[in-house]
């Protein structure tokens, strides 16, 4: 009896965007409890849904206060981050040889296998939340940069010509046009980079930290309370998916016309 | 007075360089409206980024009122309005006309005043604050030259100004700026590759031939100021087009 939603095309919509995901979900959980339920695998190997939600409320206050932690340094490195990327976006634009220099270098920074240096950013920055921020960087940067270069180098002949006939200056040519031209392709770089930015974090606790998400996913791990190490997963994801839904958000405020035109 | 003399631009430094434009002189006086008329890839607009200092000549020299200004100082002589209506999608209609003087110096609330008074003149009333994307392709156009006309400068550089419009759209343009010319007054050099446009809102047509480019030809348009919209129904009208349709295909054919 499902007629009227294939009727109505905003329901059909609605229907689509939020039922058929928790549908599927709900399908994939209680498959997994079933599963568990006839297999009598032991809950170190494989916990059940309903196990891990019960276990993690009960440790809800522990994981909330590392999950601060964690938090406050995904803020910090990506707000970090965010204005080098933006600067060095800008310094590739300007000037040729910077850009020959070190576009290289920054495409580089990104195969760096980050697992295998993070414990030797702990030994030159020690336990606090410098290197976490670094690797933070590490894993966000490069998309930032990149999209931000792309859309500022992305303004065409015509275009400049245009402006030089204005009389405008370099400065000018930046504010009026490219900059407001490359901000949909700074949102592209910018929603990759949230995506792994929690990541980042966990990354850099995992190499040497007191407290955060990775520390607890650890000791979970360490004491065989896969049952955490799954709630504290499912906390990391959570995490990220929020960040990214604050930079849709953000994108949306900052660049209304491209949403408009769509629409249109 | 725009003075071309002498004119050559290559494209490349070895033996398969390209000669874009070769001796090409021409002259528009002070309130008269010159066409270059050619098929395309001939150089019109080659010739028309050089006058309006977007790039460097190889030969040859451009006099503006008896002077020699340097590409860089030509920049800022003329009114240049380029083929695509270049309406920036993140600035309302009213914002982006403005954008120029906005440029130049002039304070944001005086722009948009002094713009906002033309706009019912240029047919653009009830749009300032509109997007771009929301008016037509004629409308558009209009916004475009809306702003070249508001930086002021007495001679305007017309690259193709309607040549992305279909055809009914394109003609209701050429007679509003033909009737709005009458209004406006000054000096332009027109690029388009249909003869019909040039007569209708020119002067005097020169025929350019392509690769290398030259001015093969000058026509005086003998047709009556202040124009209507009908000026090129006319039969004097008639017999130029057809004459410069016969001159641009031939080059076209022999190219």
């Amino acid at each position: 009896m499902i007629w009227w939603v294939v009727d109505f095309p905003r329901l059909r919509g609605w229907f689509f965007d939020v039922v058929a995901p928790i549908a599927l979900t709900s399908f994939v959980l209680a498959g997994w409890q079933i599963y568990v339920w006839l297999s009598d695998i032991r809950p170190q190997t494989l916990p059940g849904p309903i196990r891990i939600v019960r276990e993690s409320v009960e440790s809800a206050g522990a994981i909330w206060a590392h999950s601060l932690v964690t938090m406050s340094e995904v803020a910090a490195g990506f707000a970090i981050s965010i204005v080098c990327a933006l600067a060095l976006g800008l310094l590739l634009d300007l000037s040729t040889p910077v850009r020959r220099a070190l576009y290289p270098i920054i495409v580089a920074s990104q195969t760096v296998p980050i697992p295998v240096v993070a414990p030797l950013m702990i030994v030159w920055f020690g336990f606090g939340v410098t290197p976490k921020i670094i690797v933070i960087g590490l894993f966000t940067f490069v998309p930032i940069v990149l999209g931000f270069a792309a859309g500022l180098a992305a303004t065409e002949r015509p275009t400049l010509d245009l402006m030089r006939t204005f009389g405008a200056s370099r400065r000018q040519l930046y504010r009026y046009v490219k900059i407001p031209a490359a901000l949909p392709d700074l949102f592209t770089g910018l929603r990759i980079a949230a995506i792994y930015a929690v990541l980042g974090a966990i990354f850099g606790e995992l190499a040497g930290a007191t407290d955060g998400l990775g520390i607890f996913l650890e000791q979970s791990r360490l004491s065989f309370r896969t049952d955490l190490v799954f709630g504290a997963i499912f906390v990391v994801t959570l995490m990220s998916y929020l960040l990214f839904l604050a930079v849709v958000l953000v994108e949306r405020r900052a660049i209304p016309w491209r949403f408009q035109r769509r629409e249109s | 007075m725009l003075q071309v003399e002498g004119v050559c631009k290559r494209y490349g430094s070895d033996e398969r360089a390209v000669v874009a434009l070769d001796d090409v002189s021409l002259t528009v006086a002070d309130g008269e409206f010159a066409a270059l008329v050619g098929p395309s890839g001939c150089g019109k607009t080659t010739l028309l980024n050089l006058i309006a200092g977007l790039d460097d000549l190889d030969a040859g020299r451009i006099l503006v009122d008896g002077e020699t200004p340097s590409a860089e100082e030509r920049l800022t002589r003329f009114g240049y309005m380029p083929q695509q209506d270049m309406l920036f999608p993140w600035r309302t209609v009213l914002e982006n006309v403005s954008l120029g003087l906005e440029v130049q110096g002039m304070p944001k609330r005086d722009a948009r005043e002094r713009a906002a008074e033309l706009f019912p003149q240029f047919g653009l009333g009830g749009f300032e604050h509109r997007r771009p994307h929301e008016l037509s392709g004629g409308m558009r156009q209009r916004a475009s030259f809306l702003r070249t006309y508001l930086l002021g400068r007495p001679f305007l550089l017309l690259d193709e100004p309607f040549g992305a419009l279909d055809a009914i759209t394109r003609g209701q343009l050429q007679a509003w700026l033909a009737e709005t010319w009458n209004r406006i007054g000054g000096s332009a050099l027109l690029v388009t590759h249909d003869p019909h446009e040039a007569v209708a809102l020119s002067d005097r047509v020169y025929v350019m031939s392509p690769r290398p480019g030259r001015i093969t030809n000058v026509l005086e348009v003998d047709l009556p100021r202040p124009r209507t919209a009908r000026a090129a129904e006319t039969e004097t009208a008639h017999r130029l087009i057809d004459l410069l349709r016969r001159e641009t295909e031939t080059e076209g054919v022999a190219s």
